[in-house]
């Protein structure tokens, strides 16, 4: 007991080694998995996965700092007015709290919002909710990435 | 033809009854007015902390595990958000938020807002308006902030 207090306190990266259990990390797998779907269902404008994953009082912020609901996001993915022209999302970090994860990444994707193309990258924040048993996406920020000039 | 009624009488009973029921959904996941309180007398306690570089009150406030992005997206873990803190690179000059929204899951509560506080970052002050997101969780009877995002507002400069 007293070696591995020891060794904790003298290597913090074993701690946090230690309390990334299993459980946890079979979280992250979920999550993974839902926001693959998401991924998907942005790309293809699949209005039901689309509408299963996201909770019916999301908050979306979007990168011109709108403030979004369900139903607006999901009339602008219907409409076209929201369209991927490519997609490329990753550098992903995961934290868990019980029955909420927040889920951190990096997006490079090319975006067409209302005609205009936005291809910054982006930094964002996913707050995901487990309820009955599913994953539910109850908030995201997005913010672009400062370039230097 | 009383089938065909009865019928009819079911499927708008049943829509009535699932409409009830998504309302009911959405409002259980406001946060009650008692909650709002005690998260943004968590808030307030957070901007008189940073005002007054108190850092252990940050220390208590924030999660092990922050992620705070800025409005430049910088990603910032807690002990990076803390630094710029304590060295004077981040601070209020004038706080001044409104517009919230509360939701509640389980021990979570999600906080939206507006803010247009003056802030001096790194020796350039923004008081450009932004829109945020921040995510409080209870750790033993204590809401820290475990996430939190700022975006510019684009349309208001």
């Amino acid at each position: 007991m007293l070696a591995i207090a020891v060794l904790a306190s003298a290597c913090p990266g074993y701690v946090v080694a230690q309390e990334r259990t299993g459980s946890q990390e079979s979280i992250e797998q979920e999550v993974l998995k839902v926001e693959a779907q998401r991924d998907e269902a942005m790309q293809k404008a699949d209005m039901a996965v689309l509408n299963r994953i996201y909770a019916d009082d999301i908050v979306i912020i979007n990168t011109r700092g709108n403030l979004l609901t369900k139903a607006q996001r999901l009339a602008d993915f219907q409409s076209g007015d929201l369209k991927f022209l490519s997609f490329d999302q990753g550098g992903y970090t995961f934290h868990v709290y019980g029955n909420t994860v927040i889920l951190n990444g990096r997006a490079n994707s090319v975006v067409q919002f209302h005609g205009k193309v936005n291809q910054v990258p982006r930094t964002f924040t996913l707050t995901y909710v487990k309820s009955d048993g599913e994953w539910h996406l109850v908030a995201q920020n997005e913010t672009l990435i400062d370039q230097p000039k | 033809m009383t089938t065909i009624r009865n019928a009819a009488l079911f499927a708008i009973m049943a829509f009535g009854l699932i409409c009830s029921v998504r309302a009911q959904d959405t409002a259980k996941h406001e946060a009650s007015p008692e909650l709002q309180k005690e998260i943004l007398a968590v808030d307030n306690e957070r901007y008189e902390a940073m005002k007054n570089r108190d850092m252990a009150a940050m220390d208590r406030l924030h999660a092990d595990g922050l992620v705070f992005i800025n409005t430049k997206g910088r990603l910032l873990n807690k002990a990076e958000y803390l630094e710029e803190v304590r060295s004077g690179n981040l601070k209020f000059l004038s706080v001044d938020t409104d517009e919230y929204h509360f939701y509640v899951y389980g021990d979570a509560v999600i906080m939206n807002g507006r803010a247009n506080s003056a802030v001096e970052y790194h020796g350039v002050v923004n008081k450009k308006p932004r829109r945020f997101t921040s995510v409080f969780i209870k750790f033993q009877g204590q809401w820290k902030l475990v996430a939190h995002q700022a975006t510019l507002i684009a349309d208001e400069k």
